[in-house]
C-alpha cells in the first residue's frame, strides 16, 4: 500500500492522509452554515491537500485517485461528471509544473504559488460552467470562492504538515 | 482524456441522476453528522441573540398573536364561503397540502448550481416535482428522491423555472432562476400591469406545483425589467416542508343539500322553467 501512494517509504497512513483531508473538506464544504455573506461561495479548501500531494511530487496514482475524488464532488454536488473530476486533475498537473519553484521556497512561497493556482483553478471552472449552457455562471462568487479558500490555505497546510510528519515541506 | 469524456455527458441523464442520489443516499448519515456542529452553533448563537431581545419580541408577538385572532373571524367566515361556493359550482377541491418536514443537511449551493439536500425521502413519500416550502414561502422542488435523502432545486437556479401569477392582477408569468439572489420574471404578457410589491403565488399551471405558494414579491428596477424578492431567505434555510402530491378530491354530491338547499332540485327545477314558459306561451 506505501509502494502504491508513496514510493518513498513513509508510512501508509501518511500516504494516504491527504486524500482523506481532501475527501473530509469535499464533505464539509457541503455543510450548510446559514451565513447570509457566504451565500454562494463554495471555498475549495480541498484543493490543499491536492496541492501538498502534488508538491510532495512521489504518488504515481495521485492523477486517478483525484479524478475519482473529483467525480465523488461532481455527484454530490449535482455538478456535470467530470467538472472537478477534470479541474483536480489540471489542477494537479499545474502544480506538479511549479514542484521545482515550490520544493526550494518557503511558506511564502508556498503560499503565493498556491493563489496563483488556486485563482486559476477557479478561472478553468468559470469558464468550462460558461461553456455549458445549464449552469451557473457567477464571475464575483467565483473570484469571491478563490479568495476565501486563499486565506484559508496556513489553518489546512499546517493541519496536513502537522499530521504527515515526514513530508518535505519546511515552514 | 476520461475527465474529458465524462464532462460532456448530459447533467440530467437518467442513470447520472440515479448515481448522484445513490451516493447522496450512502453519504447523508455522515453530511449530517458533519451539519451538527454548525447547526448546535446556530442555535446557540440564536438563543443568546433571543436572550437580548426576550422583552422586545415578547411585545412583539403579542401584537401579532392580536392581528392574527382578529383575522380568524374572518378568515373562518371566508372558509365557509368558500366550501359553499365550491359545492354550488360543483367543483373539485384542491387537495390539502400535505407537509413533511426535513432538515437541511447539505447546502450544495456554489458559484455553479444552487441545490439543497433535506433529509428526508422516498420513506416520507417524497417524490420528484413536489413543491418545497420554506417558514414563509415557495423554496424550490424536489429534484431527485432517494429513500432517505432528496435534492432540492432552489429558485435562484439558473435551470428553475416556475409558473407564477400576482395576486392583484392576475398576470401571469414564468419566474426564471439567475445568476443572483432575485430570480426574474419571463414571458409577461405585452401590456402587463404589475407593480412594485405585487404579491406574486404558485399558478399551478402544468399542473406540477400546488395552487397559491407564496413566492414574493415584484421588484421593478429603473430599465423596467421584473425581478422578485423572494420571501424566504434561501441562504438561511435550516429546515423545509416537503408538500406531498395528492389526488384531487372528488367533486362535491350534487345531490347532497347545503343548508338546507337542495342543489338536485334546484337543478331540475331550472331545468324545468323553459318548458313552462313556453306552456305559458302556448
Amino acid at each position: 500500500m506505501s509502494d502504491f501512494f508513496n514510493p518513498s517509504g513513509q508510512s501508509p497512513t501518511a500516504g494516504l492522509l491527504p486524500y482523506f483531508f481532501t475527501f473530509a473538506l469535499i464533505l464539509l464544504s457541503h455543510v450548510p452554515v446559514s451565513m447570509p455573506w457566504l451565500s454562494g461561495i463554495t471555498a475549495g479548501f480541498f484543493l490543499v491537500p491536492i496541492y501538498f500531494v502534488a508538491t510532495r511530487g512521489d504518488d504515481y496514482f495521485a492523477g486517478l485517485v483525484l479524478l475519482l475524488m473529483g467525480i465523488v464532488n461532481d455527484l454530490i454536488s449535482e455538478t456535470p461528471i467530470g467538472f472537478w473530476g477534470l479541474i483536480f486533475c489540471l489542477y494537479f498537473l499545474l502544480v506538479r509544473s511549479q514542484f521545482w519553484v515550490v520544493a526550494r521556497g518557503d511558506f511564502r512561497v508556498r503560499w503565493s504559488v498556491f493563489a496563483g493556482t488556486c485563482l486559476a483553478a477557479y478561472f478553468l471552472a468559470f469558464i468550462m460552467a460558461a461553456w455549458r449552457n445549464d449552469m451557473n455562471v457567477d464571475a464575483l462568487a467565483s473570484f469571491l470562492s478563490a479568495l476565501v479558500t486563499i486565506i484559508g490555505f496556513p489553518v489546512i497546510w499546517l493541519l496536513l504538515d502537522y499530521f504527515v510528519q515526514d513530508t518535505k515541506a519546511d515552514i | 482524456m476520461a475527465a474529458l469524456l465524462l464532462v460532456v455527458l448530459p447533467r440530467d441523464d437518467p442513470r447520472i441522476v440515479q448515481l448522484r442520489q445513490m451516493s447522496l443516499d450512502l453519504l447523508s448519515p455522515v453530511l449530517d453528522v458533519f451539519s451538527i456542529p454548525f447547526v448546535e452553533l446556530r442555535e446557540a448563537s440564536m438563543s443568546a441573540r433571543d436572550l437580548v431581545a426576550l422583552r422586545e419580541q415578547n411585545m412583539d408577538l403579542r401584537e401579532e398573536n392580536r392581528n392574527l385572532k382578529s383575522q380568524l373571524d374572518e378568515l373562518t367566515r371566508a372558509r365557509l364561503l368558500l366550501s359553499q361556493y365550491r359545492k354550488l359550482l360543483a367543483l373539485p377541491a384542491e387537495p390539502n397540502l400535505h407537509l413533511v418536514s426535513a432538515r437541511v443537511i447539505a447546502d450544495l449551493s456554489s458559484p455553479f448550481v444552487r441545490t439543497l439536500v433535506a433529509n428526508t425521502g422516498k420513506m416520507a413519500g417524497v417524490e420528484q416535482g413536489q413543491a418545497v416550502l420554506g417558514n414563509s414561502g415557495l423554496v424550490g422542488r424536489v429534484v431527485s428522491s432517494g429513500r432517505v435523502s432528496s435534492r432540492i432545486l432552489l429558485l435562484t437556479d439558473f435551470n428553475s423555472h416556475v409558473p407564477v401569477v400576482a395576486l392583484s392582477s392576475g398576470v401571469r408569468a414564468i419566474l426564471s432562476g439567475t445568476n443572483s439572489d432575485n430570480p426574474e420574471l419571463r414571458y409577461l404578457p405585452r401590456k402587463a400591469k404589475l407593480k412594485q410589491g405585487d404579491l406574486l403565488v404558485t399558478s399551478g399551471d402544468g399542473g406540477q406545483m400546488p395552487i397559491g405558494l407564496p413566492v414574493g414579491t415584484v421588484q421593478i428596477d429603473a430599465e423596467g425589467n421584473h425581478s422578485v424578492n423572494l420571501r424566504e431567505d434561501l441562504s438561511q434555510l435550516e429546515y423545509v416542508r416537503v408538500a406531498l402530491s395528492r389526488e384531487l378530491d372528488p367533486p362535491p354530491d350534487i345531490a347532497s343539500p347545503i343548508n338546507g338547499l337542495d342543489i338536485g332540485k334546484l337543478a331540475t327545477s331550472l331545468a324545468a322553467k323553459p318548458d313552462s314558459a313556453g306552456a305559458a306561451n302556448e
